[in-house]
């Protein structure tokens, strides 16, 4: 047993985190503001090269083999950083995950080479996303609504996903849906479509949403859309998928809680009342101790469902229970440490000077939207 | 920083043994709490041998050489070796975990605080075969949480040190070979006044007073310790004498805490995970089974199954911590922090998920049908002992916000 991270992870980690820190949360409230990011940071945190791990020298990547798959253990640590420093980030500057991730782990070799290596290559944030939320209140990763149904061209996709991370410029955007016909608990596949404009394809207005602002969140509709089945072999990316994109929601989780966590313990020491810092008062202290704690243990949970995937998924082996403690615990983990600095910030916290509010909205997102995150 | 990758599965060999000791849980000491519930008082003699035959054969929990701490003789793993048999043992009984022969409390702080020499006098006759115990008694009726408050006193008699005071709450105090005993000897000085004592059953001036009657874990011994004039050795007195060295006294008794608390934690996992089995085992035996539906959203799970979910993530939360704890003091890496959190979380995480776990199988689930009304009923000290829940609170606070004991009381 190893509870450690390994040297080489570890310094992955501090990379993104000093960048997270640096270029992205000093940004993350005039960003919110204005409802828009801003490219250069996106393409700089592009640039740190995360997305070519783990994926082969054929391919446009940085692994030394074709057969590398990239490691959810170390997509975590950089979904992490980032969501600590501003969520809306994280799910701008991490769509590509969306299409490089299932490409390079269970991807038709066609389209894998089609792909690519003009996506990692790319010099700025590739316009790649992935849709799989859907609005319905049992929108769940394992009961798609979207279908897929044959043609004589392909297959083509129907339905509508919702709050797609900058789907609204999306060139190549992974679909999960479920093929037609089949019952509540089958399985869905991941489907590519290509291009900005897809016949079938139509961009809905923004999302108005409780949280992020500041990227554009969109509603895809799709009626008998175009798409490429994006597996060399159906039915074998669902469980994979499923596990990391519950995992993806987890490390969200996990970065936001911290972020929540973090801040309250900075206020609390500086704010005084009473004649003394609010933190020197137990209950305050408590709600400060048990937050930490438990961002401790979300850690753990996820850094272990994480490296269950990465060692026993290419044994065709399941994390599922592993990833779904994790998300879980995460979700509402987030939430209830965002509140607590809500809270420990009393009046201030519900000004939009400070991030707590935002960490507030933020948070209460995570539950419902497994699928946002892809690792 | 190491190269090695995470990993999060024991050894082979390790996993082998847990095995081994499941089925010993099962058989050895499972049965064996009941009866002892309820018979307080009686010491479940047959699993303590049991116990200590599987601690001699070398696949006990912390068998091996007490004296250097080296657990099963595998310097790479002793503290997480230790608490993943920790974990398995009480999921058979934790109860009787407590009971098992060894120098226990005591030993910890021995070992965490002691000389090389008192290592050797007081931990060698542990390895002699024999069935031996050991204690620690800090406690006492006005001062548990509150250790600067101890009022049991030392004082220097020429070659030799007075003991007066009474101690309560003490583990295994009535049985145990050799009890490390907490007093002060200025009691001006408050906490750094407070030194330990090593006190050998039989010593003239040392009684033992009452034995409890607990809600929980009765086949574990709660007693209480009297010292009248009780005269031991002046080298009896744990770690070095040297005064400059004095602040070592408390900080001792804070290191032992370091030690044991990943321990603790890893026993209120061991009753947890038990507790949510044996639901799960009743719920799937019901007529149209159970399953826990992993990977849904919550409006597809029935209550049910989100309630077993909400348990079963937050038991692997505290059996991460109190992991991660213990791998830290293995690698001589500070710990407090971790296993304070490891503690907090475990000690609320047993007595919730018990508690939940009784609602969730009806009336039945309140009566001697079911384990699981021992088991609540022996969850609950593990929010208490080996410093409560909100003592750890307070720990892992003064850490996070960089506060002393005086900034955050
Ligand atoms: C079965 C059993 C076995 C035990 N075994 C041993 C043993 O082997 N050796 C030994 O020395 N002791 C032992 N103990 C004693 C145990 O460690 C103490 O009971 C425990 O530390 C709490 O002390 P107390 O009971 O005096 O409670 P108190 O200290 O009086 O605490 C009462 C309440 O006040 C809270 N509290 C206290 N101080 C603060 C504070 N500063 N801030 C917020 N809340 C506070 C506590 O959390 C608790 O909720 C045992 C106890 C039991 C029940």
């Amino acid at each position: 047993m190893q509870l450690q991270l390994d040297e080489e992870r570890a310094l992955l980690k501090d990379t993104v985190r000093a960048f997270a820190k640096e270029q992205v949360r000093p940004h993350a409230r005039t960003w919110e503001e204005q409802g828009a990011l801003e490219g250069a940071a996106l393409d700089q945190a592009w640039q740190l090269g995360f997305a070519t791990l783990g994926i082969g020298p054929s391919y446009g990547g940085a692994a030394e083999r074709d057969d590398a798959t990239p490691s959810a253990l170390s997509n975590t640590l950089v979904l992490e950083e980032l969501a600590w420093a501003d969520l809306g980030f994280a799910l701008a500057a991490l769509s590509p995950l969306h299409v490089a991730v299932p490409l390079a782990l269970v991807g038709h070799e066609g389209l894998k080479r089609e792909v690519l290596p003009g996506m990692l290559g790319s010099a700025t944030l590739p316009k790649a996303t992935g849709a799989w939320v859907e609005s319905s209140r049992s929108y769940d990763l394992r009961a798609m609504r979207t279908r897929s149904s044959l043609t004589a061209q392909g297959p083509v996709l129907s339905g509508t996903k919702t709050l797609v991370p900058r789907g609204d410029i999306a060139e190549l955007t992974v679909v999960a849906a479920r093929a037609r016909g089949d019952d509540e608990a089958a399985s869905f596949e991941p489907y590519l479509l290509l291009g900005k404009n897809v016949s079938g394809l139509s961009r809905g207005q923004r999302c108005e949403v409780i949280g992020p602002r500041a990227v554009p969140l969109v509603d895809l509709t799709l009626d008998e859309a175009n798409a490429r089945p994006l597996a060399h072999k159906a039915g074998i990316a669902h469980g994979q998928l499923l596990e990391r994109a519950l995992v993806g929601s987890a490390a969200a989780s996990l970065g936001v809680a911290r972020a929540a966590v973090e801040y309250a313990v900075d206020y609390a020491r500086e704010r005084k009342a009473f004649g003394r810092a609010i933190a020197q008062n137990q209950s305050i202290a408590f709600m400060l101790a048990e937050g930490a704690m438990d961002v401790e243990a979300l850690r753990w949970l996820t850094w272990k469902a994480a490296w269950k995937i990465d060692r026993d998924h290419p044994k065709g082996e399941s994390a599922l229970a592993e990833a779904s403690r994790a998300a879980r615990f995460g979700a509402e983990l987030a939430f209830r440490v965002s509140d607590a600095c809500v809270q420990i910030l009393g009046g201030h916290g519900v000004i939009r000077d400070h991030l707590a509010e935002l960490f507030f909205r933020n948070s209460r997102t995570l539950a419902a939207t497994p699928g946002w995150f892809m690792v | 920083m190491t190269t090695h990758a995470l990993d999060f599965d024991p050894t082979e060999k390790e996993a082998n043994i847990l095995a081994f000791l499941h089925t010993f849980a099962e058989n050895a000491m499972r049965p064996a709490s009941i009866i002892a519930d309820a018979h307080e008082h009686e010491r479940p003699q047959g699993a303590i041998e049991a116990l200590h035959q599987l601690q001699s054969g070398g696949m006990g929990y912390r068998s091996g050489s007490a004296v250097d701490g080296t657990g099963d003789g595998s310097p790479a793993a002793k503290a997480l070796t230790s608490i993943l048999r920790a974990e398995e043992l009480s999921w058979g009984a934790a109860s009787i975990l407590l009971s098992r022969p060894g120098p226990g409390l005591g030993g910890a702080a021995i070992q965490a605080s002691g000389t090389p020499a008192q290592k050797e006098q007081w931990l060698k006759r542990y390895e002699d075969g024999s069935v031996r115990f050991g204690a620690m008694a800090l406690t006492e009726s006005n001062a548990g949480s509150d250790v600067s408050a101890i009022e049991t006193t030392a004082v220097q008699d020429g070659d030799h040190w007075l003991l007066n005071g009474t101690k309560i709450f003490a583990t295994n105090g009535a049985c145990a070979d050799v009890v490390v005993v907490w007093a002060t000897v200025d009691k001006s000085k408050g906490k750094d006044g407070i030194r330990a004592f090593i006190v050998e059953k039989g010593t003239p001036g040392f009684s033992i007073g009452r034995l409890e009657h607990k809600m929980g874990i009765r086949a574990s011994e709660t007693a209480e310790l009297v010292f009248q004039d009780c005269r031991i050795p002046r080298a009896n007195l744990l770690g070095e004498e040297n005064p400059s060295a004095e602040k070592k006294g408390f900080k001792g008794a804070m290191a032992t805490f370091d030690l044991t608390r990943p321990g603790v934690a890893a026993m209120a996992v061991g009753i947890a995970r038990a507790a949510l089995e044996h639901t799960v085992q009743v719920l799937e035996s019901e007529s149209g089974g159970f399953h826990l539906g992993y990977g849904r959203s919550r409006a597809h799970l029935s209550a049910l199954q989100d309630a077993v979910q909400a348990m079963d993530a937050q038991i692997e939360a505290a059996r991460l911590l109190a992991r991660r704890a213990a791998y830290l003091l293995d690698q001589k890496q500070p710990n407090a922090l971790e296993a304070s959190m490891a503690k907090a979380k475990a000690g609320r995480v047993v007595v919730d998920v018990c508690a939940t776990c009784v609602e969730l199988l009806g009336p039945a689930a309140l009566t001697r049908a079911h384990p699981l009304e021992m088991w609540l009923r022996d969850s609950k000290v593990f929010d208490i002992f080996e410093g409560t829940g909100q003592v750890q609170r307070l720990v892992i606070a003064r850490r996070i916000l960089g506060y002393t004991s005086k900034e955050l009381p």
